[in-house]
């Protein structure tokens, strides 16, 4: 039986002499570059402790160097593997800034694009899951399903991950033809595969195991990291920017805001953290039913930018909700062609707060699988 | 718009000596409060009370000689917003070692606001005043070790060298520089 509370952790410890285990900057068990100091009481981790900014690499200041028309081109590196979510924050925060009032068309395209991001990260997260869980076969055909919808981002934006495709007042691209029913095959596709995957691991006994009452997030714990995204509404938190402050075509849309449940084990365990994906997949597939349904016609974009380009002087604060939570992005414009400020509000800042506490008291066997179910993303913390 | 109003107006009438400036953010003309960065304390007490739990973020920008943090607080309960905002001049002297900007932490208030603070006291050189013991089981040290300078700040200046290694290209010098020295390489194409 996992124990995961500390005072169980006393009643049965083994008693002996600590051992402390350092793990990084790389491990195949963690999510990125970074430092876990363990010290461990046999098998069970008595505490943890994090060091993380191995991947800084200044790109705030970067920004506040280069001109506007580069920012966007910037804001891929924020996050590569949701590198949408930064752009289309940052564009929303200098559109609000600029009062640019975008196309409909423009708006669409990035509703549908914002959902195929998501849906290609949780099915990254899922991957990440079914890799800590030994289970290759899960992440063998996740990755397999994962590559249709990098090839529908391929195909609008001419690249796979880091795409820089918006642009100030609209995308730099239209929708090519057969995008929409190459959206719609996707979507079929993968409401069929979503039942596979639950024969084959979601409900596996041997995960179910590992997964419940495991790595539990508490409410308490989330409201007090500031925790949002998945791993809140797991732990029955209902928050969603798509729906507390919606923007692109969010408020037009039907769709529903998954919650944990405790199902199998207890809410807030790595199983309601990867349920709630799962569903959020569901929703997903949707959403994107409803978008193509109804793509205006019209221009893609309000004008060219020019490396020249200029912002008025002013300030704006723009939230998204990226597949891991809320990513804000407050930027601040002298009226020049260079920001002068642009922060990131990041969500793995309030996951990796929660890393220590949520280790402490489990066996060093659930390190990884914890870590996995929390999607942390160095990369997008240390920027 | 009501409700924004009622709540600068509520403000106003009970901490008016501490109020510096009243006024919107945004398109969406969030209510914004400018006060004295010693009353975060009584501002912060007054506004959990009245259900801004949620701090969604810390935002400093260096504006002409002065450090202007900004708190983007939101009311999980009714969904308002506000935004909280002071300003901690820059010491002007860096001879005499009081470079660091002396600011009051809102951990107390906001605990999700850690990773914040400890990227903003590197980065932009503060010293948080923080009666709560620190997180000290996450070490979130972005810059390496004996950096010099608070590289968001508007007056760093580039290195152009860290501990005997050569910075890539110091700010205004072009790519091309970088190749003056092989001048006398061999050519791999033959002669143009």
């Amino acid at each position: 039986m996992t124990i995961f509370k500390t005072e169980r952790l006393c009643e049965t410890s083994y008693e002996t002499d600590l051992i402390s285990m350092t793990m990084g900057p790389y491990h195949a068990s963690l999510p990125g570059p970074m430092i876990l100091r363990l010290k461990l009481d046999g098998e069970m981790i008595e505490s943890a402790e994090i060091e993380t900014g191995f991947l800084h690499k200044g790109l705030e200041k970067s920004f506040e160097i280069q001109n506007w028309s580069s920012a966007v081109i910037l804001a891929d590196h924020v996050d590569p593997e949701g590198s949408f979510f930064a752009e289309l924050a940052l564009c929303s925060a200098v559109e609000e800034l600029g009062e640019l009032e975008l196309p409909a068309r423009a708006v669409s395209i990035r509703t549908i694009l914002s959902e195929v991001f998501r849906l290609a990260n949780h099915l990254l997260y899922f991957a990440k899951v079914a890799k800590a869980a030994r289970s290759e076969t899960a992440f063998h055909y996740v990755m397999r399903d994962r590559e249709k919808l990098l090839d529908l981002i391929e195909l609008l934006t001419g690249a796979r991950s880091s795409i820089g495709f918006l642009r100030f007042g609209g995308v730099t691209a239209d929708i090519t033809e057969g995008f929409i029913e190459r959206v719609l095959d996707s979507c079929d596709l993968l409401r069929v595969r979503l039942k596979e995957y639950n024969d084959l691991f979601t409900y596996n006994q041997a995960f179910v195991f590992r997964a419940s009452s495991v790595g539990v997030l508490s409410r308490e714990l989330v409201k007090k990291a500031g925790i949002t995204g998945p791993a809140a509404r797991a732990s029955g938190l209902d928050y969603d920017v798509r729906k507390k402050n919606p923007y692109l075509m969010y408020s037009e849309l039907d769709f529903g805001v998954p919650l944990g449940g405790g199902e199998v084990g207890t809410q807030g365990d790595i199983h309601d953290r990867f349920l709630v994906r799962l569903r959020e997949i569901e929703q997903s597939l949707l959403i994107l039913k409803q978008l193509v349904e109804k793509v205006p016609s019209g221009e893609f974009s309000l004008f060219q930018i020019t490396p020249d380009f200029e912002v008025p002087i002013g300030e704006a604060y723009a939230r998204v909700e990226s597949s891991r939570g809320r990513l804000g992005v407050y930027v601040v414009s002298s009226g020049s062609v260079k920001p002068h400020r642009v922060q990131f509000s990041v969500p793995s800042q309030g996951l990796f707060a929660v890393v220590p506490q949520l280790l402490k008291g489990c066996y060093l066997e659930d390190l990884g699988l914890i870590l996995a179910s929390l999607d942390l993303s160095v990369t997008e913390l240390d920027r | 718009m009501e409700s924004k109003n009622k709540l600068l107006q509520q403000i106003k009438a009970r901490f008016s000596s501490r109020v510096l400036k009243v006024s919107v953010f945004g398109s969406q003309c969030i209510p914004m409060v400018w006060i004295d960065g010693s009353a975060l304390k009584i501002f912060a007490e007054y506004l959990i009370q009245e259900g801004f739990s949620n701090c969604e973020n810390l935002a400093v920008i260096d504006l002409e000689g002065a450090l202007v943090f900004t708190y983007f607080l939101s009311s999980p309960e009714s969904g308002e917003q506000i935004v909280l905002r002071m300003t901690y001049l820059i010491p002007v002297s860096r001879e005499s070692g009081d470079a660091y900007v002396n600011a009051q932490s809102a951990l107390a208030f906001w605990p999700s606001l850690w990773a914040q603070e400890s990227e903003y006291s590197e980065l932009f050189g503060v010293r948080f005043n923080s009666t709560q013991n620190k997180e000290n089981s996450w070490s979130l040290g972005l810059l390496p070790e004996g950096w010099i300078g608070f590289p968001l700040r508007k007056d760093y200046v580039f290195p152009t060298e860290f501990f005997d290694l050569l910075h890539m290209r110091a700010i205004g010098q072009s790519a091309a520089d970088d190749y003056q020295d092989y001048s006398d390489a061999p050519s791999l194409g033959g002669d143009a």
